[in-house]
């Protein structure tokens, strides 16, 4: 079984990041997975208030089409 | 009647003309004013591709205006937004203190950045200015005395043409870069998740 990926620090604590912006698509790309599901706070590391900040960002984003609901290419 | 702070993105068919998007811009800030809002900030991010199809289309031209305005006026604006086809999506979030600060700071770290190139770029400016002047002059009195000038031009010339690459390069590239990085990564996505699929 292959172990999750080390969990890290919460990435928004250690910047002092307070707002995180639905709009930073480059920043949130990191905390979703490559088929476009959030990665759970379990191995990002992300403290609980920030990954609940996280996720309204992700969700915002995907409405308004920065980033994707699903991302899966049909061969 | 209760006013708040709103951030509102509105996405707008990127298949339509240059002008088109201005007038559908200018409806929505002209809008706002008759209704007693008002406009704080408007950023045009231009034509962006999609992160997925809405209406058929893959592209959009992406609007975000910040702006003060009644809550009901709001509603009235969304409304309107949703009818008209030019618009792919609209969505209007309230902002927080520290969503205000945010932008805030990076309004001042860009305008630090455009300052840091145009200082880089007047440097490089008067750099060549310096060298290229010396080619100038000598390229002048060319006429008069023909040994000397000849001597003087061909290297001031060659500094001249070494430096100007150098000053155009910093901020052409940077963008570019960024946005191959972006595709780069959704190619990977694509690739990788096709090979999950496969399995």
């Amino acid at each position: 079984m292959a172990r999750e990926p080390r969990r890290r620090e919460c990435y928004f604590s250690a910047n002092q990041i307070d707002h995180i912006d639905y709009k930073n698509s480059k920043l949130l790309k990191r905390f979703v997975s490559e088929r476009g599901r959030i990665i759970p706070r379990r191995t990002t590391g992300t403290s609980a208030k920030h990954h609940r900040a996280l996720t309204r960002a992700i969700k915002r984003a995907r409405y308004i089409a920065l980033l994707p609901y699903v991302s899966e290419m049909s061969a | 009647m209760s006013t708040n702070k709103y951030e509102m993105v509105v996405i707008i068919d990127a298949a339509l003309e240059d002008e088109a998007i201005d007038r559908e811009v200018e409806w929505i800030k002209s809008y706002l004013s008759e209704q007693g809002g008002e406009l704080e900030t408007l950023d045009l991010w231009g034509r962006r591709r999609l992160a997925y199809a809405i209406k058929k289309k893959s592209e959009g031209y992406y609007a975000v205006f910040r702006f003060t305005i009644g809550r009901d006026t709001l509603r009235g604006l969304e409304r309107e937004l949703g009818l008209r086809e030019t618009v792919l999506r609209y969505m209007a979030v309230k902002r927080s203190p520290a969503a205000d600060e945010a932008y805030a700071e990076a309004a001042i770290e860009a305008e630090l950045k455009a300052e840091q190139a145009r200082l880089r770029q007047e440097e490089a400016a008067a750099r060549e200015e310096a060298e290229g002047g010396g080619g100038e002059q000598a390229a002048d009195p060319g006429a008069d005395g023909d040994a000397d000038a000849a001597d003087e031009t061909p290297a001031a010339e060659s500094a001249a043409e070494g430096d100007e690459p150098e000053a155009a390069e910093p901020e052409s590239t940077d963008p570019s870069t960024e946005q191959n990085e972006d595709e780069g990564e959704a190619e990977k996505a694509a690739t990788s998740t096709t090979a999950e699929t496969a399995d």
